[in-house]
């Protein structure tokens, strides 16, 4: 099941980025990373409640949710900074993806964790696919 | 872990998928900074939605 939100979140990128232009496929792969990480919360709850998770993969996960959403934040904020600014290349969007990927890398790895890991792989696609939306974006030349 | 629990957790992961494809939809129709606005208010309930699973 996780796995189909990894490939809807997938979708998603791929139709936005044909569509798009930077700056708005930036916006929606930001909101894709918030709804993934709001549907991340919810089946971690589901999962400690049955058991499946214990206290510490519980507090591990709040910690990945709380910086992925701190890098979210951020990453939007400047995201808007740019358009405001009148920037409209691909160019000038990539490098603040870039950004958002290595903040998100300050959380908790949770490489050794198989069930954390497949709870948190919609949120970890979402982050990737940022980038890949922009690159693959329409805009105009720097 | 009972048949109650699985059945509860695979309606949660189903709510989840249900509400990614609602989201994806809604996208299309909206503006960029309504969208941004509706970023926002996400991360915002996110924040609190953290708080109230480390209480569990």
């Amino acid at each position: 099941m996780k796995r189909f939100q990894s490939l809807f979140v997938v979708a998603a990128l791929f139709l936005m980025a044909c569509t798009s232009d930077p700056y708005k496929a930036a916006i929606k792969g930001s909101s894709d990373v918030s709804q993934a990480v709001s549907s991340a919360i919810k089946i971690t709850a589901a999962y400690y409640s049955a058991g499946t998770f214990n206290d510490a993969q519980k507090a591990k996960a709040a910690a990945v949710f709380t910086v992925v959403t701190d890098c979210n934040m951020t990453f939007r904020k400047a995201v808007v900074g740019v358009h405001n600014a009148g920037q409209t290349s691909v160019q000038a969007f990539l490098p603040i993806a870039d950004a958002f990927v290595v903040c998100t890398q300050r959380a908790p790895q949770v490489q050794n964790d198989a069930k954390l890991k497949e709870t948190l792989h919609a949120v970890d696609t979402a982050i990737q696919g940022v980038r890949l939306a922009i690159a693959s974006a329409k805009g105009t030349k720097p | 872990m009972n048949a109650n629990l699985i059945v509860s957790i695979g309606l949660t992961v189903l709510d989840e998928v249900l509400a990614m494809i609602a989201h994806i939809k809604e996208q299309g129709s909206l503006t960029t900074e309504q969208i941004v606005a509706m970023a926002d208010q996400q991360d915002l309930a996110n924040k609190d939605a953290i708080k109230s699973l480390l209480a569990l």
